[in-house]
């Protein structure tokens, strides 16, 4: 055998013998290279995640109690969670729904467009423009001395604040949410809706159907689980914020998020210690549940998904 | 609304393209195209990449509107008739079942749009998935299916309404070379006992010649040549058609009292060139004949390259007036490379032509 | 004549086979919604060049003022301290996250899932919620490690783990690295030879676009930090925004453009999927 010959054998049973039969030694150095990044995880998330889970399972000494979770079912607390919800509920609907039709009217551009691609651009940093930013900038534009507010009372006399001013309560949120729901509803959709086949219109056409009877009976049952998806994203998106309508609600604690608030920096809320606790679990609950029927839309469609 | 006529006694109608131009912008894929479909024929629209076969299947089909020209089918005008009124059945070169509808609700997809009873929907759906090969696939779902049985579900889905031409736009391009001998001989079948009109683009000569019942070859967005696989074969007519069906060598040779040499042979020509012209003559490789240097006759030259072909060879010989040339032989005969050979002619009727 | 006949017809065939909206109406639904998405932003600028006489760069000037110094300076702290932390969590990222991602996906291929699983827990879980968590952790960490700035951004690695996770994700996944990482040591690379000279280049566009995006989520985070008592760009803003409000709306422009060119950029190399909660 020629040198050249043997070396690619002996490369060969290298590899396959480092791949094939590792030792628990081979494993193990390895392995500790996990440990930093475990333990990391687990003080920074993990530990957070359960102690936010369970606190309001007990009191400020340590003990046990059921005292901070009945609270859930308080009036008061019921009414914030009914907020949260629907507040979120009108945000993503409203959300994925002009996102959807965002996503529709770019279906007539290329895909390779420069419009497309710039409408992509600025939803990615729309959509990341929460916060207490977002605030200011409904605040200049429609706050009591917006740019918006100022002109409609100028130029055609309409006052938009004619009772109180909205702005800085509950409905308030609805404009700002929008703003980052819409554009993340385009970022989440847009590829399922480019996803749809040409051959597939074609294929209707071709069998007779009309538009109409593509999207009944393809186009609508096949984007359905991005839709849905993508409104999940968004309820969740909302039901989570905390920083816009921090900067934006001025009085009271409207919201589950601005009523975590108020319970972390109050000694008591509503006579109890660790409300803070319960509301935090009330929270993931819901988030968890979403996730759930996310994971469970997904299944429904998987017997005809890869 | 459905109809009723048993499928094997229903005729294919005739498909008519009238100078049909098709521009996009400033290009031009479809020039002028004049082709003439008879009821039940098949025919295989052939040509190299970008010469327009699928534009013209398209403006047929509808899909595309025409620039100017008109399209008759069954002696009806149809150029404005929108696609899904034609009433033509098609097969997509990239995969196109519902991915929502099982195998058989792709299937149904045209009975429904057509308003055809559950029952007999149902019923005829089941009967072109056996006809196809699938009818234990029913309830599958496209990505539970291999390409070929996918391409297999598109033809069920388009041939179950009935329609009055099937259209193919290269169904087997994505399938491996044994499957697409198999479903292209089954394609034929299905279409000779439905006696449908059918048009097959494809861009593989040897897939056209195995199938059609004539094949129109394409370039630049006209029609160059129709006829039989044969008629194409042995009379190309242009020096396009002649290079793109089958394999061939172009020779020159001088025009000297009605006849050419060729390969050290005088041959007459059938019909007259002018005299002392070069004539252009297409040299197929079954037509030569490779002999000993020793003991044979013809031009004498060295192999270049052999190849096995199954129960035939091909060689490539490098003649010593200057141009290599193919010949096929028996693959008995095993030319070593660089070995002195000599070229026979072994018909004496060639094409040649004057440019 | 004969071209508005053909396009007629081309409409009328094309309608019933075309997904697109016609043009004048995508048109139309594009203008409209992108008008009402730059009110806000013109209403933002609009607002930062009003003085008391009429519109002039006041305060875009007075920002670099001396004499104002020290009304600004919690602003420019708050500046320092964010950018501070957002190189505490890339830090994290390029120093754990993504050695332990390429550990996971070499050597325990059965740990993928659970790692991906970690990496969305920051999503699932609120950061509204999770600070009632972490505000005892703080206290703990902040007594071992003696300084709020580091133990916020470990925190804020937690935070941008989803983002950070998923740009060096689509990186690793584009190139394949198991076999080049096995093609390397077949040729008898040492490991630590294999990372540096093979996977960090391989790897730049991710490890970039992870950088990127880490910036912006620690930029924009408000709800951890105002939670905690610590004083970030965001909190700055707000605190400023009671006596100031031009200068607040002014940092929050020059935020939102420099997050503009972060993402463009890293939108160039790779897209990031999702959004950066509303922290
Ligand atoms: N939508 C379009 N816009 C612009 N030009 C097009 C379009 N579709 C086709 N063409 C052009 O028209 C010509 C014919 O295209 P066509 O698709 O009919 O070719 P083809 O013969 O089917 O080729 P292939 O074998 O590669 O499929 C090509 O030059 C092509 O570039
Ligand atoms: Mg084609």
């Amino acid at each position: 055998m020629t040198q050249t010959g043997s070396a690619p054998v002996r490369r060969l049973s290298r590899t396959s013998g480092g791949a094939g039969g590792w030792g628990s030694a081979q494993r193990l150095i390895p392995g500790l290279g996990l440990v930093p990044f475990a333990l990391y995880v687990l003080i920074f998330l993990l530990i957070p995640t359960v102690l936010a889970l369970t606190t309001g399972f007990f009191n400020r000494s340590g003990a046990f109690t059921w005292d901070n979770i009945a609270a859930l079912v308080d009036p008061t607390v019921l009414k914030t969670f009914g907020n949260s919800l629907w507040i979120s509920l009108l945000t993503a609907a409203l959300g994925a729904l002009v996102g959807a039709i965002v996503c529709y009217a770019l279906l007539s551009f290329s895909p390779t467009s420069r419009l497309r691609a710039s409408v992509e651009a600025v939803s990615s940093v729309l959509a990341q423009f929460g916060g207490v930013m977002l605030a200011f900038a409904f605040i200049a534009t429609i706050g009591v001395q917006g740019l918006l507010t100022v002109l409609l009372k100028d130029v055609f006399g309409v006052a938009l604040y004619p009772g109180e001013i909205w702005l800085y309560q509950m409905p308030g949120l609805i404009l700002p949410y929008l703003y980052f729901q819409i554009p993340l509803m385009v970022l989440t959709f847009m590829p399922a809706l480019s996803g749809l086949k040409p051959a597939w219109t074609e294929a209707n056409a071709t069998l007779g159907g009309s538009s109409w009877t593509f999207w009944r009976r393809v186009g609508i049952p096949v984007l359905a689980p991005a839709f849905a998806g993508g409104f999940l994203l968004l309820f969740a998106n909302s039901f989570s914020a905390y920083a816009t309508a921090a900067a934006l609600i001025s009085q009271g604690s409207q919201i589950v998020p601005l009523q975590i608030r108020t319970a972390l920096i109050s000694e008591t809320v509503l006579g109890r210690e660790n409300l803070a606790g319960a509301l935090a679990l009330g929270m993931i609950v819901i988030m968890i549940v979403l996730m759930l029927a996310y994971s469970a839309l997904q299944a429904r469609t998987a017997r005809w998904q890869k | 609304m459905s109809d009723p006529t048993p499928t094997a006694q229903r005729s294919g109608v005739s498909v008519h393209f009238r100078a049909v131009t098709k521009e996009y912008g400033a290009q031009r894929a479809l020039n002028g195209l004049d082709l003439e479909i008879k009821p039940g024929e098949f025919v295989a629209l052939l040509g190299p990449s970008g010469c327009g076969k699928t534009t013209a299947l398209r403006s047929l089909a509808g899909l595309e509107s025409v620039t100017s020209g008109e399209l008759l089918i069954d002696g009806e005008d149809v150029t404005r008739v929108p696609v899904n009124r034609r009433d033509l059945g098609m097969v997509f070169q990239s995969y196109s079942l519902f991915p929502n509808l099982n195998v058989i609700e792709n299937v149904e997809f045209g009975l429904r749009t057509r308003k055809v009873p559950a029952a007999e929907r149902t019923a005829r759906a089941q009967e072109m998935l056996e006809r196809v090969g699938l009818g234990d696939f029913a309830e599958r779902y496209a990505h539970q299916l291999s390409g070929g049985q996918q391409q297999r579900v598109a033809l069920a889905r388009a041939l179950v309404t009935r329609p009055r031409v099937l259209l193919l736009d290269e169904p087997l391009s994505a399938l491996d070379a044994k499957v697409r001998t198999q479903l292209r001989d089954e394609i034929r079948r299905i279409q000779l006992d439905l006696g449908i009109t059918t048009v097959f683009v494809t861009h593989d000569q040897e897939e056209a010649l195995a199938v059609a019942d004539r094949i129109a070859v394409m370039n630049a967005g006209k029609i160059d040549q129709i006829g039989t696989p044969e008629e194409l074969y042995r009379r190309p007519e242009t020096g396009f058609v002649a290079n793109f069906i089958g394999q061939s060598t172009l020779l020159t040779a001088l025009v000297h009292e009605g006849r050419i040499a060729l390969l050290g042979r005088e041959i007459d020509l059938t019909e007259p060139l002018p005299e002392g012209a070069l004539a252009r003559v297409r040299v197929r490789p079954e037509n030569l004949a490779l002999e000993s240097f020793e003991h044979g006759e013809g031009e004498p030259g060295r192999v270049v390259t052999s190849s096995f072909l199954g129960s035939l060879r091909r060689t490539t010989v490098h003649l010593d007036s200057g141009l290599s040339i193919v010949v096929q032989h028996s693959a008995e005969d095993t030319p070593e490379v660089d070995q002195q050979v000599r070229v026979r002619l072994l018909q004496d009727v060639v094409t040649a032509h004057v440019d | 004549m004969s071209t508005v006949k053909t396009l007629g017809s081309a409409r009328r065939v094309r309608a019933s086979h075309s997904l697109a909206p016609r043009r004048p109406f995508a048109t139309t639904v594009l203008v409209v919604i992108g008008l009402l998405f730059a009110l806000p932003l013109i209403a933002m600028v609009e607002f930062s060049l009003r003085t008391t006489t009429g519109h002039g760069l006041e305060h875009w000037t007075g920002l670099f003022d001396p004499a104002n110094e020290f009304r600004y300076r919690p602003l420019f702290g708050g500046l320092v301290e964010s950018l501070t932390l957002a190189l505490i969590a890339i830090a994290i990222v390029i120093l754990m996250l993504l050695p332990t991602t390429l550990l996971v996906r070499l050597r325990f291929p059965k740990l993928v899932r659970v790692l991906e699983f970690i990496t969305v827990i920051p999503i699932a879980i609120p950061a509204i919620a999770l600070v009632v968590g972490l505000a005892p952790v703080f206290g703990a960490s902040i007594r071992i490690i003696n300084s709020g700035t580091v133990v916020l951004g470990l925190i804020y690695g937690i935070l941008v783990l989803p983002f950070a996770a998923r740009a060096l994700d689509a990186s690793i996944r584009a190139v394949d690295v198991p076999t080049l990482v096995e093609a390397a040591r077949s040729l008898g690379a040492s490991w630590p030879r294999v990372f540096v000279r093979i996977l960090l280049p391989v790897l730049r566009r991710g490890i970039v676009a992870a950088s990127f995006i880490s910036i912006a989520v620690v930029l924009g985070e408000y709800t951890i930090a105002s939670l905690l008592n610590r004083q970030n760009l965001q909190v700055a803003i707000v605190s400023i925004s009671r006596s100031d409000p031009y200068v607040a709306v002014i940092f929050s422009l020059l935020a939102l453009a420099f997050v503009t060119v972060l993402l463009a950029v890293i939108g160039r190399i790779a897209t990031p999927k999702r959004k950066v909660f509303d922290v």
